[in-house]
């Protein structure tokens, strides 16, 4: 039995007998049979179909082109030694052969549209591979193109029910990963719907990363503001308001004694962690990584100086001057928090640097905990890790913790632990 | 004496150098002004010129800066069909049916400064009616200020259109009718931007250049991207900045201080609308419109949002601007410059305000403790300022006080001037015509003074005046040439002067049809 596949979600694909014939039909063909194919149970007027394909007055013509396009399509089965007639017609009707093995991908899209099981609604998901009948059009037939308009519309109603569908069966099942990336499709179709940047961010919060829940606030913002000229809705704002009010962020209590390496410390708290649980922490820490970077000194430093200006920057411009010119040799962003520029620079020596790096990080820790992450520890430039060790050592800063994220114990591990403390003494 | 590569003699050249000196000759190598001085003493080169231009008394100005265009708009703009004066959709069909004939089928035709305000039926024409007249072709028309527009059903299928989008306009069926209003229309206007290939946008710009240049312009400031246009246009300025015969300085309009740092920028903004324009009487205003009781404008951003941006890009060290054109708006924009410096003190930072069409005496005195400089557009008086023109029937007395540009010179605030193109058009020329016959006589500046808006401060407002902006040894030789000296004719007739010559870093790119021997 002949078998006809016809695609119409996304661009359209005829195929038959799993052979694509789309290259082999007019354009004025393939709109013939997506028609029929997509209302297939029903029998078609052939002087309306003619009509709507041939919007002219004459009829004898629209006629004969519609006889001439049906003759062109049994031809072509023919010539693939299909003997079935893919048409049942007369006079004054025509329809497609219910004898024929006819699969059309939104019969089965729509008749999966209602369901609730997950699986199958993954299922219908896939079958939508863009829009209905996307990009097709044929320049005369008005009727035709409006009907595409009609049931390109529903289809997307119906793929946004089956989005939706998902999207909240994830979230349910708390597999928020997945939520996120339906939010990311539905977004591909209405990227000014602020609602879905919305429930992005307070996915994002959910989750404990407040990184991504701001980020997609400025994407929304940025979007709004490029294309509508427009703020966000209120709910989106305080959304915003809750991501960046401090108390609620969370703390970090949850990392487990066991790895506590340096109980001698007083103040400062040292921890170790492993890289697969670092997501947990990283939230609410000035995340800093260290690369490979062979004799570049100070570059963790400059990095922590850096976090340092974004997150504190009020706090810096009540810090002393002598303080700032100091660490400007790390990081010369902090120039602007300078209040007389006039002064002369002198050239600071690395214990100046470390000294007015604490004070900075003191005066921080004053207002509020700071938590300082270094990921791929092992390799911290050695000046940035002496650095280290000097604020555990001087046990200054009391509202401190510093996590360093390693999967081994080395070299530069075992001077942190061996630090016995005493800001005496250095 | 060395071989040099142009000298330009016998001419009335204004240097508008720091003593506003006058000059007869110029000596050009290398692209640069290598000797300048009067009488005679230009014969020294005359020999070993490889060019020699004679001026024949012709006069010579810096090389225009026109400092407010969107270059890109413009340049497509040039490429569309202007709908300005249509009086009836039936109008607007036959000028769209005469465009088909001109384009091949499946080309988009885009009707622009259409005023559905203006045609009899006050609509805008519906998907139906662009069929009949361009059933092969997709056709986009906007409305003269973008914020609503209509496209036919060929246009209608290419665009992946949300059917939940707000402004999509339906016919009894349910089915769009191809107006859009809102955020359809913005949205429809992204994506169809978005497909415009850049050698497009090439076209359209060269034409735009090519335009600019007949009118003396070396140098333009282009506001492009973000809202109403789009950031592929701004990208595209970046990615062919050394391609353009002329010096392009960009202005991203864009709120994302991380992506104009990432692509290396110094500045950022441009129309980064505060506020709307009198036009559409969406210019905040302290007072209701004259002629729209109840309406006062409106501001588009917070003054918290806007501080939070100024800020933001303050601290990064970017030069910015923003366009704000009614009191209000101003207000704003000064309150947030002041917030900013506030804050973190910052010399020479050169932060601008686009258009400041109604200010204060006291935002006047605010922008000169800030240290502001401000991008004006003469010609808006030209074409709006009048009794009876569009100032009067918004602003009513308020007209009175519009682009006080006397009053703002004297305090020593900097004014950079500019055409707004497409708004007005690139013409340096009207614009120091409308700064000498302001209709209002008291804010009107002298030739000299407003001839400096289009050139030493032009190049002032973007960093330039150590290269250019004035004729001076070591500084390009970026050079106008004119049939007449603006300071000699009546100052009626200064818009009627024309460009001769056109020298771009000492090469002739534009030569008029006059006795010059170039």
């Amino acid at each position: 039995m002949a078998k006809l596949k016809i695609y119409l979600l996304g661009r359209v694909d005829i195929l038959l007998n799993d052979e694509s014939i789309l290259d082999k039909l007019s354009h004025k063909s393939i709109g013939i049979l997506t028609y029929m194919a997509e209302q297939r149970n029903k029998k078609f007027n052939r002087n309306k179909i003619a009509d709507i394909f041939w919007d002219s007055n004459d009829f004898d013509t629209s006629r004969y082109n519609l006889r001439y396009n049906i003759w062109q399509l049994r031809k072509l089965f023919k010539q693939k030694n299909e003997k079935i007639d893919p048409f049942i017609s007369d006079k004054e009707t025509i329809s497609l052969n219910n004898n024929i093995d006819i699969y059309v991908d939104v019969e089965e899209f729509q008749k999966g549209v209602e369901n609730q099981d997950i699986n199958s609604l993954e299922k219908i998901k896939k079958l939508y591979k863009g829009e209905f009948l996307e990009g097709f059009y044929i320049k005369d037939s008005p009727e035709f193109n409006d009907w595409v308009f009609y049931e390109r519309e529903k289809f997307q109603r119906n793929y946004i029910k089956v989005l939706t569908k998902l999207k909240d069966s994830y979230k349910e099942r708390r597999e928020y990963q997945k939520a996120i990336k339906i939010l990311e499709d539905k977004l591909s179709i209405n990227p000014l719907k602020e609602s879905l940047y919305l429930e992005l961010i307070n996915i994002y919060i959910q989750i404990g990363d407040r990184n991504k829940a701001l980020h997609h606030y400025n994407r929304c913002v940025k979007r709004l503001r490029e294309e509508l000229n427009i703020s966000p809705a209120i709910e989106i704002k305080n959304a915003y308001k809750n991501i960046m009010n401090r108390n609620n962020k969370r703390d970090i209590k949850e990392i487990p004694e066991s790895k506590l390496i340096n109980a001698k410390n007083k103040y400062s708290n040292l921890y170790i962690i492993k890289e697969y649980d670092k997501e947990k922490f990283r939230e609410n820490s000035i995340f800093l990584e260290s690369y490979p970077l062979g004799a570049i000194e100070y570059y963790v430093l400059s990095e922590l100086i850096d976090k340092i200006a974004k997150i504190y920057d009020q706090i810096l411009l009540n810090i002393d001057d002598s303080d700032l010119f100091n660490i400007c040799f790390v990081n010369s962003k902090v120039q602007r928090y300078i209040k007389d520029k006039d002064s002369l620079l002198n050239m600071a020596t690395k214990i100046n640097i470390f000294k007015s790096l604490e004070n900075i990080i003191k005066q921080i820790s004053l207002e509020e905990h700071m938590t300082i992450m270094i990921d791929k520890f092992k390799f911290i430039d050695n000046t940035s890790l002496e650095f280290i060790e000097f604020m555990l050592y001087r046990e200054n800063v009391k509202n401190i913790k510093i996590i360093i994220i390693s999967d081994e114990y080395n070299e530069k591990i075992k001077k942190l632990k061996n630090i016995k403390g005493g800001k005496n003494e250095y | 004496m060395k071989n040099i590569d142009l000298i330009l003699y016998n001419g009335d050249i204004l240097t508008i150098d720091e003593n506003l000196s006058t000059a007869n000759w110029i000596a050009v190598d290398k692209g640069s002004i290598i000797d300048i001085g009067n009488n005679d003493e230009y014969k020294k080169y005359i020999n070993n010129a490889k060019e020699k231009i004679d001026l024949m008394g012709k006069t010579v100005l810096p090389g225009f800066y026109d400092s407010h265009v969107h270059l890109v708009q413009t340049g497509l703009n040039l490429l569309s069909v202007d709908l300005s004066d249509v009086q009836s959709i039936v109008e607007l069909q036959e000028r769209i049916r005469k465009a088909t004939y001109k384009k091949p089928e499946g080309q988009l035709i885009r009707g622009i400064g259409y005023d559905d305000l203006r045609v009899s039926e006050c609509r805008m024409p519906t998907r139906y009616e662009l069929d009949k007249c361009a059933p092969n072709h997709p056709v986009w028309i906007n409305r003269v200020e973008y914020h609503i527009s209509s496209i036919n059903s060929m246009a209608l299928n290419s665009l992946n259109i949300p059917f939940d989008l707000e402004g999509i306009i339906r016919d009894e069926r349910g089915l769009p009718d191809g107006r859009l209003t809102g955020k359809a229309s913005a949205y429809i206007r992204g994506q169809i931007l978005n497909n415009f290939s850049d050698s497009i946008r090439k076209k359209g710009v060269n034409k735009a250049l090519d335009l600019a240049i007949s009118k003396g312009v070396t140098t333009v400031g282009a506001l492009e991207g973000g809202f109403v246009f789009h950031n592929r246009d701004a990208e595209f300025i970046i990615n062919n900045n050394t391609k353009f015969p002329i010096d392009i300085n960009l202005f991203y309009q864009t709120i994302d201080v991380d992506m104009v740092k990432g692509k290396q920028l110094n500045r950022i903004g441009g129309c980064i609308f505060l506020d709307g324009s009198f036009g559409s009487r969406n210019a905040a205003l302290k007072e209701d419109y004259s002629d729209q009781k109840n309406n006062k404008g409106r501001l588009f951003f917070s003054q918290e949002e806007l501080n939070e941006f100024i800020l933001n890009a303050h601290k990064e060290n970017l030069q910015i601007t923003v366009h704000a054109i009614g009191d209000r708006a101003i207000e704003q924009i000064l309150n947030s410059y002041e917030y900013a410096l506030t804050k973190y003190k910052r010399e020479n930072h050169r932060h601008r305000i686009e258009h400041f069409e109604l200010p204060s005496d006291e935002h006047i005195k605010r922008a000169k403790d800030l240290e502001l400089v401000l991008s004006m557009q003469p010609s808006y008086e030209y074409y709006w300022g009048d009794k009876g023109d569009l100032y009067d029937k918004r602003l009513g007395e308020r007209r009175k006080k519009t682009n006080p540009f006397k009053k703002i010179v004297e305090s020593g605030l900097i004014i950079a001037g500019g055409s707004d193109s497409d708004v007005t058009k690139i013409d340096p020329l009207l614009g120091i015509h409308t700064a000498v016959n302001h209709p209002n006589k008291e804010y009107s500046i002298s030739p000299i003074e407003a001839i400096k808006l289009f050139t030493i401060n032009g190049a002032y407002s973007v960093f330039e005046e150590d290269i250019k902006g004035s004729i001076e040894i070591g500084k390009w030789a970026d050079l106008v040439v004119l049939d007449k000296n603006p300071l000699k004719v009546k100052k009626e007739e200064i818009k009627d002067i024309n460009v001769e010559l056109t020298l771009k870093q000492g090469y002739i790119i534009f030569k008029n049809k006059g006795d010059i021997d170039g």
